[in-house]
């Protein structure tokens, strides 16, 4: 059976919506019934995203790529995949290449956190420290004419600045 | 906090019912955060330990949060520590961890803060019923208050910054307990947990990941925590809440219409088996209070209170059974102990939440 959206596909997800008493059967594909919000974008388990680094180091032992530590807290990237835990809150930046991409695999593609932000003093220093360094890669973004990245970064720092006035 | 009545004695979210109560018994918020400056827990120290805790105690009191007691959790007794757990208000990795930890816990059992748990701290908040919203405001409310005096770890980025990237961004994980014995008898559950993980949630037994699921309990939560506003994680758990009741309602009726008399048998050999065993396991026990309680919303059984059946749930469990009896008890002691008390409570009236 094909998908009835796009007419291309095989459908794989066959759906049973009632609607003001009425039975309805929809017929998808995995890539229609993401569009249309059926169903979520596949994210990944805790313990697959574990194989994954274990892999990843396992590949960096291999090659002798030195091991970078944190150091705020000593920790490394390998101490993490045989852990499962982070050694402290400088390991996000530390990591940020390895972190990142895993990171966005677990939360369904999310790379910008878009709730809450702590109201304290401190931490709006830092907020506003990072939202300078945003608008420096904005600024980058468009010299490469990446507009669509650019676009989410320039909504963000809205975002970030408005919650700074409220 | 007096453990000792807590052993006889449900909690408020417990024995009273809440929206959709025949179905969802209760719906949990969790908010994971560090404090600023410190190791994440695999790298603390026993000094940093006791400085965590000594900084939440300090937020705790300052901020005038007199409602939460804080129990040091290190050297308490491990029957203790298991009573917390079976009433849901603590984790067993809080409960059989190691060096300074604690739990500031609100007389109502809504609210529990874990402290040196996976995190610096958990939050936690659980309301009877359907009520996500509710229980991640009071949550949310306990986090303003400790943000105050304490500043987190955050980024613009990623949010509220955790010991796992599983739980980075927003920190929250929202949770419901759900009872679903008509789609587990049915053998539905499957189709359940293949259509909730499409969604992006999680499903899992009553204690949480890698345990079974006892008397039909489970939990459904968000499997994401970052990228969407801590509400709309809230609405997007909460929309596929009324297709799971549906579906379980539905699949009472199906069985009803198709065979009320095996229906009717199960219920009632199950009432039988509660009312007059003299030993009993916790998993026989969970097994027919499961199925006595769908009997009662199903309207099958009289004279038990639903209440009653909600609260020998948990005034069952081995450490509650051993705090009641007032001393450690083997395991057939403990069998023995769990009969004599449903048989005690079973027929007695709940009386008014």
């Amino acid at each position: 059976m094909r998908c009835q959206v796009c007419n291309d596909n095989k459908a794989t997800i066959h759906l049973t919506e009632i609607e003001k008493g009425e039975q309805k059967e929809l017929h998808l594909c995995e890539a229609c019934a993401i569009k249309k919000g059926y169903v979520q974008k596949n994210s990944i388990t805790l313990k697959e995203f574990l194989g994954k680094i274990a892999e990843q180091s396992q590949e960096g032992t291999e090659k002798n790529e030195p091991q970078i530590k944190c150091p705020n807290c000593g920790g490394s990237f390998q101490d993490f995949s045989s852990l499962g835990r982070l050694g402290c809150p400088e390991d996000y930046s530390v990591f940020a290449e390895h972190l990142g991409e895993l990171i966005e695999k677990i939360h369904g593609g999310a790379r910008q956190h878009t709730g809450k932000i702590p109201s304290q003093a401190g931490s709006k220093v830092a907020i506003e420290k990072e939202i300078r360094q945003m608008r420096l890669e904005l600024e980058s973004l468009v010299q490469q004419e990446n507009y669509e990245k650019a676009a989410a970064i320039r909504d963000r720092i809205r975002v970030l600045e408005n919650r700074d006035e409220s | 906090m007096n453990l000792d009545d807590m052993a006889r004695k449900a909690g408020r979210w417990i024995a009273c019912s809440g929206r959709d109560g025949d179905i969802v018994i209760s719906s949990r918020a969790r908010l994971a955060r560090n404090i600023n400056g410190l190791p994440f827990l695999a790298r603390a120290t026993e000094d940093d330990r006791k400085r965590i805790v000594s900084l939440v105690q300090s937020a705790l009191s300052k901020s005038g949060r007199t409602d939460v007691e804080y129990m040091d959790l290190s050297d308490a007794d491990p029957i203790d520590r298991l009573l917390l757990v079976e009433r849901h208000l603590i984790s067993k990795e809080l409960a059989g961890g190691d060096g300074p930890r604690g739990a500031a816990i609100d007389g109502e059992e809504v609210l529990s803060l874990l402290v040196n748990e996976e995190d610096h701290l958990r939050i936690q908040a659980i309301m009877p019923g359907m009520a996500l919203k509710e229980a991640y405001l009071r949550a949310d409310r306990l986090d303003d208050d400790l943000e105050k005096h304490i500043q987190f770890a955050f980024s613009a980025q990623y949010g509220y910054l955790t010991a796992c990237p599983s739980n980075v961004g927003t920190g929250l994980r929202a949770s419901l307990m759900v009872h679903l014995p008509a789609l587990g008898f049915m053998k539905q559950m499957e189709k359940v947990f293949q259509a909730i993980s499409k969604i992006g949630l999680a499903v899992r037994g009553l204690y949480g990941e890698g345990t079974q699921a006892l008397g039909d309990f489970y939990q459904i939560s968000n499997q994401m925590t970052l990228g969407k506003p801590e509400m709309q994680l809230l609405d997007d758990l909460a929309q596929a809440v009324p297709k799971i009741v549906e579906y379980e309602r539905r699949t009472r009726e199906t069985w009803l219409s198709e065979d009320s008399n095996l229906l009717e048998d199960r219920v009632m050999r199950a009432l039988g088996m509660l009312r007059h065993a003299r030993r009993i396991s916790s998993e026989e026990m969970m097994d027919h209070l499961s199925a006595v309680r769908m009997g009662i919303n199903l309207g099958l059984v009289e004279g038990v209170d639903i209440g009653t059946v909600n609260e020998l749930f948990f005034l069952t469990q081995p450490a509650h059974i051993q705090k009641t009896a007032g001393r450690k008890l083997g395991p057939t002691e403990r069998d023995v102990a769990r009969a004599e008390f449903i048989r005690g409570r079973i027929d007695s009236p709940k009386g008014a939440c």
